[in-house]
């Protein structure tokens, strides 16, 4: 069947990729057979939504090797490869048969089996056709042998893990003209399914058809995972930064994080000396997963005054302030740092592409004049962070007149300029996430690596080096900073989460400021830093109980060892009863019961708790 | 030459590719407390070295090299007599009881001049991302395969002078030493 054909077929059948080599039509309810070469890329396109593709692939010359999933999940260390350094799915000999390269869907099952003519005959349904027996009759030519049921791959097959153990199964997540793209690793026989079950949630009651695309071996994809930022937002790949190709010649060491693809940490390094680097000379960090806005208009501060939980009217131009958008009822959507360009113009700078969508609502809802225009693409940002971050820049930075900064030793903490950084246009703010002196350069893109060079160059005479992700997460949580779904999220109030004092309640009104009133005297829990006896090291969600009681106090949200303090620390959420400082609690370490570690309460921040550091 | 070249050239064996190491002995020690312990051991530098990096130095009067392979997981190379070491240990562990230390008596060390290692090893030894064996860094390690033989290829001091030390189950020894020397004869 040809392309055209097959969209006329199905209405929706999205653009191809690139030039396609092969496409099969998968009938709903139906299985093929198909062949591979090593380096091809296979599309599985879920046409119309909602609908399982069971896989299977085979290699060697009388297909002897196939997929194993056990053998994939203890080699990935995941229930499921996902596009990136873990994508590859291995056989039984623990040799690559294929690579996740993209994946819009994210949700798949790699634990059952796919569906046997058992499965419905237990549910009161003989005879009822199933993804096993279709790739029986599929792979009977290459004479496989038939099986009751295969251990196959199932893509779009909403299974998960509940707290109890059980694999539980529903509804796809999968949308119309969501896809996984995966590139064989050697010469292949596949099958794939249109799942022909339509006696539970598993296809909408209703299967339909699969589209199998098939890319030569010279074409170029990049590994991407899609994620949606809302319901009803489209997908959007894991995107690169202006500094990703510098840092790729450093590490293959990479994540995809907020939609970015970032170092966890670099090749000859690792998460100690990078942070090390950090905490004694000064680092290079890529924090263009940060969203940006622009804010702008005669009621730009009006809006910021409702959204934002600071009191924005206090600003000077070239002064920001880290503070907290609220829901009504007191819970954090979402952190972030307002900067004063002008006295009607506001960066806001976040972690949620919505976070632009609910400001715009705001605006709307109280008929604010202001636009509220997403900057993320044109403005990535690199910190450079360490004691010895401002000598760095001291011979690099000129500064513009506009904000009356002539030095970089003129630029006070939360102040920022704009000016150049060796003759690049950046926007310089001292600001970090590190608990260390430092400083954020907010670049064109096209400009970026032109920026990571001369900083590189800059610094290396100081021991300048990018650290990553598992570096910063270490640095964090030592300054008592927050991280997004482990310290916060919409159901946390900023009392609870540790940022009270982000909270400018004297101001006349603001989103959440009723529920808050009520919640700040005595929030459900408050945050507290941990200091925990001995060197184990505490994970998020383990309990923190008072000495000798089997009840609960808290949780842990994060724990790391701390190596300038050479001791274990967490951060926890506890009950106030429990949060005075010096207070001794216990957490709850392997199943919370076997053993107990002695914890005491200290301020959030372990580390530099008075912040002289960064005002340094 | 003076004293103390001779004492650090290294002794090649027969083939002249491989550097002898009398007396050289390699130790595992791992726990909650494995930090402490190779703190205790060889001062505070083994807490600013990450997984795969290694540092120089001595112990008594004996160089050392420390290789931190994990949180809290360690590897000793040892030259000399370890009785000086073994003492330390036991000493240390009064201290630091979460922490088991042994010698190494399954795993073997392969060790050939820098200029051979940077020479051959690309050749025939296979990295897993996101590890890199191109452009290792002097003091730092990486797990490989040579023909599917595991090996971890450690690039650093050795009797004074850069070297690639290859640790491997001892029963590998002689097949990986007899790739290595095959491929050296061949180029």
């Amino acid at each position: 069947m040809n392309t055209q054909t097959l969209k006329s077929a199905y209405a929706d059948l999205p653009e191809p990729l690139g030039k396609v080599l092969a496409e099969y039509y998968i009938p709903a309810a139906t299985a093929i057979a198909y062949s591979v070469k090593a380096g091809q890329y296979i599309q599985i396109i879920d046409v119309e939504g909602c609908q399982c593709s069971d896989f299977l692939a085979f290699a060697g010359e009388n297909y002897e090797e196939e997929v194993d999933g056990t053998v994939t999940r203890t080699l990935n260390g995941l229930a499921l490869p996902q596009a990136g350094l873990h994508g590859k799915y291995f056989s039984g000999r623990m040799q690559p048969m294929f690579e996740v390269i993209q994946d819009t869907c994210g949700r798949h099952d790699s634990f059952l089996l796919a569906c046997t003519a058992q499965y419905y005959e237990d549910a009161g349904y003989p005879g009822h056709p199933s993804c096993s027996q279709n790739f029986n009759m599929a792979l009977q030519p290459y004479g496989i042998a038939p099986r009751p049921g295969w251990a196959a791959i199932n893509f779009f097959f909403n299974t998960t893990l509940d707290c109890e153990g059980a694999i539980v199964a529903g509804e796809s997540w999968s949308r119309p003209g969501d896809y996984v793209l995966l590139r064989a690793s050697r010469d292949l026989l596949c099958a794939s399914s249109s799942c022909p079950d339509d006696i539970d949630p598993a296809n909408g009651w209703k299967p339909t058809p699969i589209h199998v695309r098939i890319y030569d071996a010279e074409s170029e994809f990049p590994k991407a995972i899609g994620r949606r930022a809302a319901a009803d937002a489209p997908v959007r790949l894991t995107k690169v930064s202006a500094f990703t190709n510098r840092i790729q010649s450093l590490t293959d060491n990479l994540v995809e994080y907020n939609g970015f693809w970032v170092p966890n940490s670099f090749a000859n390094h690792g998460v100690h000396d990078e942070y090390w680097a950090l905490r004694e000379r000064a680092v290079l960090i890529d924090l263009s997963a940060l969203r940006k806005f622009e804010v702008y208009g005669s009621d730009a501060c009006a809006l910021l005054q409702m959204a934002f939980s600071r009191n924005v009217a206090k600003l000077a131009n070239g002064q920001s302030a880290y503070g907290c958008m609220l829901n009504h009822h007191g819970g954090i959507i979402d952190d972030g740092i307002v900067f004063q360009l002008t006295d009607s113009t506001y960066r806001y700078v976040g972690n949620c592409d919505t976070d632009g969508d609910w400001l715009r609502r705001v605006a709307g809802q109280h008929n604010f004049q202001v636009l509220v225009e997403p900057s993320s693409d044109r403005l990535h940002n690199l910190a450079i962070q360490g004691p010895l971050s401002r000598e760095i820049l001291r011979s690099l930075v000129k500064f513009d007149p506009d904000y009356g900064i002539t030095t970089i030793d003129n630029l006070g903490y939360f102040r920022f300029a704009t000016g150049t950084v060796a003759d690049i246009p950046v926007l310089i703010s001292r600001t970090g996430y590190t608990g260390e002196l430092g400083y954020e350069l907010f670049v064109h893109p096209d400009a970026g690596e032109a920026l990571w060079d001369a900083l590189m160059t800059a610094g290396e005479p100081v021991g300048l080096m990018p650290i990553g992700m598992l570096a910063l997460d270490r640095a964090r949580i030592e300054a008592g900073l927050l991280s997004t779904s482990r310290e916060f999220d919409d159901l946390t109030s900023p009392y609870q989460a540790g940022i009270g004092w982000t909270v400018a309640m004297k101001k006349a009104d603001f989103i959440g400021k009723t529920a808050l009133e009520k919640i700040k005297d005595h929030p459900p829990k408050v945050a507290v830093g941990l200091v925990l006896e001995g060197n184990e090291v505490a994970a998020c969600n383990q309990c923190v109980h008072p000495v000798d009681e089997r009840w609960r106090v808290g949780m842990v949200t994060s724990g790391t060892f701390s190596p300038i303090l050479n001791k274990s620390i967490a951060l926890a959420q506890v009950v106030p009863e429990y949060a005075a400082i010096g207070t001794e609690l216990e957490v709850g370490l392997v199943d919370g019961k076997i053993r107990r570690v002695k914890a005491t309460v200290g301020p959030l921040a372990a580390y530099d708790p008075d912040k002289t550091r960064v005002r340094s | 030459m003076t004293n103390q070249e001779a004492e650090t050239t290294p002794v090649l064996d027969s083939n002249q590719i491989f550097i002898n190491l009398p007396q050289y002995q390699l130790w595992d020690f791992a726990g909650v407390d494995g930090l402490h312990f190779a703190k205790t051991l060889v001062g505070d530098a083994a807490g600013k070295i990450a997984a795969f990096q290694s540092i120089e130095t001595t112990f008594g009067e004996y160089p050392c090299s420390l290789l931190r392979l994990g949180e809290g997981n360690f590897r000793i190379g040892l030259h000399g007599d370890s009785g000086a070491f073994e003492d330390a240990i036991i000493s240390t562990l009064s201290t630091y009881r979460r922490v088991w230390v042994r010698r190494c008596e399954g795993i073997s060390a392969i060790a050939f001049l820098d200029s051979a290692g940077l020479d051959l090893l690309p050749k025939i030894a296979i990295t897993k991302l996101p590890y890199r064996l191109a452009g290792l860094a002097l003091n730092c390690a990486v797990p490989a395969r040579i023909t599917g033989i595991s090996v971890l290829i450690w690039r650093h001091p050795l009797l004074g002078n850069t070297a690639f030390e290859l640790h491997t189950a001892a029963r590998d020894t002689e097949a990986v030493k007899a790739k290595v020397w095959a491929l050296d004869k061949f180029f």
